[in-house]
């Protein structure tokens, strides 16, 4: 395995009003292609920050941070959007769907953005609508969809433009206990069958033991207790 | 789409502002043919030929600086294209009596069957149809008529001076009234055949001819072909030239439209303006994916543009619509409106649509809707995506 991601030594600050809050406090994280690595903590250990720094929707403030082997701390703004376009896909825990498209529209938005012609758009839509089991909903808006039907949208969204790293945040904080094992089922697939890398932030013990490696954290810090290969699917 | 009722109110801001524009403006523009084509054809002709002296110079004798072999003249430039028919004028003063009354008068003599033919619609044409009828006859003003105490078959005489400065004196036979619109005008106003004046001011010359155009679009054609075979002691001078109202009552209509123009077009900025700006801050999150997806500033900027214009051309669209309506309704309706101040005579309310002002409004409106994305689009510019997926 390779390197995906390298991150050393990495610290970022937030401005919340006056106050400045310390989200990480110099922390490492590896990550090599094909794994399925959950970022774990309470509320507030950093893992969300460090979940945007890794999917590059954030700057670092101090630290390394290199992404298939090339630095991102000094990597102009546009390069850093043409990045993300082809090689990173976001799954929220809000789905984030535009509410006026329908699935169909919403899993062919980043092809559109890659310039994909129409036919090829085509087959990959419907390649992944199907990969997610969601293709005979293809036609419906976000609103007439579940909870679990919607992620699945995102899901597809996050993976039809077949990216190097798929980046997740809390997917299953809104779902039920049943479209959680769904979920989870689904990404564990994705992992083994397609070699995919998921990187995801969760406190939620069912995506936990579902990792392969868990990174936890505490107070913007690692707290020296990696779980290696916890639960391969 | 997101919010349908608030799209709604937007478009449909801007379509009333649009039609309420359009509106305006084609009254403006009626306003604009009737005053000059009423002009034209009851008053001053297209344009009028005349000696350099009589321009610059006031006369100390009727007819000093008037046109001799007119008919020459006249004929030369009737057979010029796009003329439709020239007129010979004389205007002087007098005094009119009928014996127990006198006052003083403006006299205009023309050749009736002339007049017919560049009034149009535009005259009185049953009072020229008298005058042709009886060459020895004279029109008065309603107002003068009153004056003097006389009516249809009364004798009146004039008194004026000659081409010669001497005194001489007519007896003419009322035919008819004609008003000129003009309160003031129709106390000392009265209208004799050319051959009458002719023999009252014992001359064979004309004032001036006042040329009549197929249209009023053949005017600078005309005027150029005319100049070609005018004598160098002779000018023309157009119609606005001669009569100063058409100017005076535009500047009016033009600051009406000054005021109104901008109020509308700040209107329909603000609520577009609103429209995206909500749609921008509810979207926040839905924006900040995109841009985690990896969609550059400029392209979302494009997205919300083009939404912003849609909203905008639909509204223009809807607001032409309404604009037509409104306009063919108004027109129907013949709502007669009182005469201005000075005016003997009211006119009906009518609005005259050309494509010109569509147009304008069109264009005009479309690019004050792109206006009201620059204020969004810097939210957009600025948008955090970490703290926009938050929520804040």
């Amino acid at each position: 395995m390779t390197d995906l991601l390298n991150g050393k030594d990495l610290k970022k600050t937030y401005l919340m009003g006056k106050t400045e809050v310390p989200a990480l406090q110099g922390i490492d994280v590896e990550v090599q292609r094909g794994e399925f690595v959950v970022f774990a903590g309470p509320s507030g250990s950093g893992k969300t920050t460090l979940l945007n720094l890794c999917g590059l929707i954030d700057t670092i403030d101090s630290g390394s941070l290199l992404f298939e082997g090339e630095d991102m701390s000094s990597t102009p703004e546009r390069k850093l959007v043409e990045i993300r376009k082809n090689k990173i896909g976001f799954i929220f825990q809000n789905f984030n769907l535009a509410p006026v498209w329908s699935a169909y529209e919403n899993v062919e938005f980043p092809l559109m953005l890659l310039k994909y012609p129409a036919a090829k758009r085509k087959e990959l839509v419907q390649k992944y609508l199907e990969r997610v089991g969601i293709w005979d909903r293809r036609r419906h808006k976000p609103s007439q969809m579940s909870g679990g039907e919607q992620q699945r949208v995102a899901i597809a969204r996050a993976l039809v433009k077949q990216p190097r790293l798929v980046i997740a945040d809390e997917p299953t904080a809104n779902l039920d206990s049943h479209n959680t094992a769904e979920i989870i089922r689904l990404m564990n697939q994705l992992n083994s069958e397609e070699g995919l890398t998921f990187l995801i932030a969760s406190h939620d013990p069912l995506v936990i033991k579902a990792a392969q490696r868990v990174m936890y954290m505490r107070d913007g810090k690692a707290d020296g207790h990696d779980s290696a290969v916890a639960n391969a699917a | 789409m997101r919010n349908k009722r608030r799209t709604l109110i937007t478009t449909a801001v801007i379509s009333v502002g649009v039609s309420m524009l359009l509106l305006a403006l084609a009254y403006t523009n009626y306003v604009d043919w009737g005053v000059r084509e009423s002009l034209i054809h009851s008053s001053t002709g297209h344009f009028q030929v005349m000696t350099r002296d009589l321009a610059q110079k006031e006369e100390e004798k009727i007819l000093q600086f008037g046109i001799e072999n007119w008919q020459d003249l006249a004929g030369k430039i009737s057979q010029l294209p796009r003329v439709k028919v020239v007129c010979p004028r004389i205007n002087f003063s007098g005094l009119g009596s009928t014996g127990d009354k006198s006052t003083g008068i403006l006299v205009q003599a023309i050749e009736p069957g002339k007049e017919l033919t560049l009034g149009a619609e535009f005259i009185d044409r049953d009072a020229y149809i008298k005058l042709k009828a009886e060459p020895d006859g004279i029109l008065l003003g309603p107002a003068l008529a009153k004056l003097l105490n006389v009516k249809t078959g009364d004798m009146i005489t004039i008194m004026t001076t000659t081409s010669d400065g001497a005194l001489n004196a007519g007896d003419y036979k009322m035919v008819g009234t004609l008003s000129t619109g003009v309160e003031e005008m129709d106390k000392r106003f009265a209208l004799i055949s050319i051959p009458s004046a002719k023999a009252l001011l014992v001359s064979d010359k004309v004032e001036r001819l006042a040329v009549g155009l197929n249209d009023t679009a053949d005017l600078p054609g005309a005027m150029t072909a005319a100049q070609s075979i005018l004598p160098s002691h002779m000018v023309m001078k157009l119609w606005n030239e001669v009569n100063s109202d058409y100017e005076k009552i535009l500047n009016f209509f033009f600051q009406m439209i000054v005021f109104l123009l901008p109020v509308l077009m700040i209107i329909v900025w603000f609520s577009t303006m609103n429209t995206v700006l909500m749609s921008v801050m509810e979207r926040s999150a839905e924006l900040a994916t995109f841009r985690a997806m990896g969609t550059s500033r400029f392209r979302m900027f494009r997205m919300l543009f083009s939404e912003g214009i849609w909203i905008g051309i639909i509204g223009v669209v809807i607001g032409f619509i309404l604009e037509i309506l409104f306009a063919a309704l108004i027109n129907h309706a013949q709502i007669m409106l009182p005469p201005p101040p000075g005016n003997t005579v009211g006119y009906a309310l009518q609005v005259r649509n050309t494509p010109g002002i569509f147009m304008f409004v069109g264009i005009l409106t479309i690019l004050v809707v792109s206006l009201s994305t620059v204020l969004p689009a810097r939210r957009i510019f600025r948008l955090s995506i970490v703290r926009a997926i938050r929520g804040q």
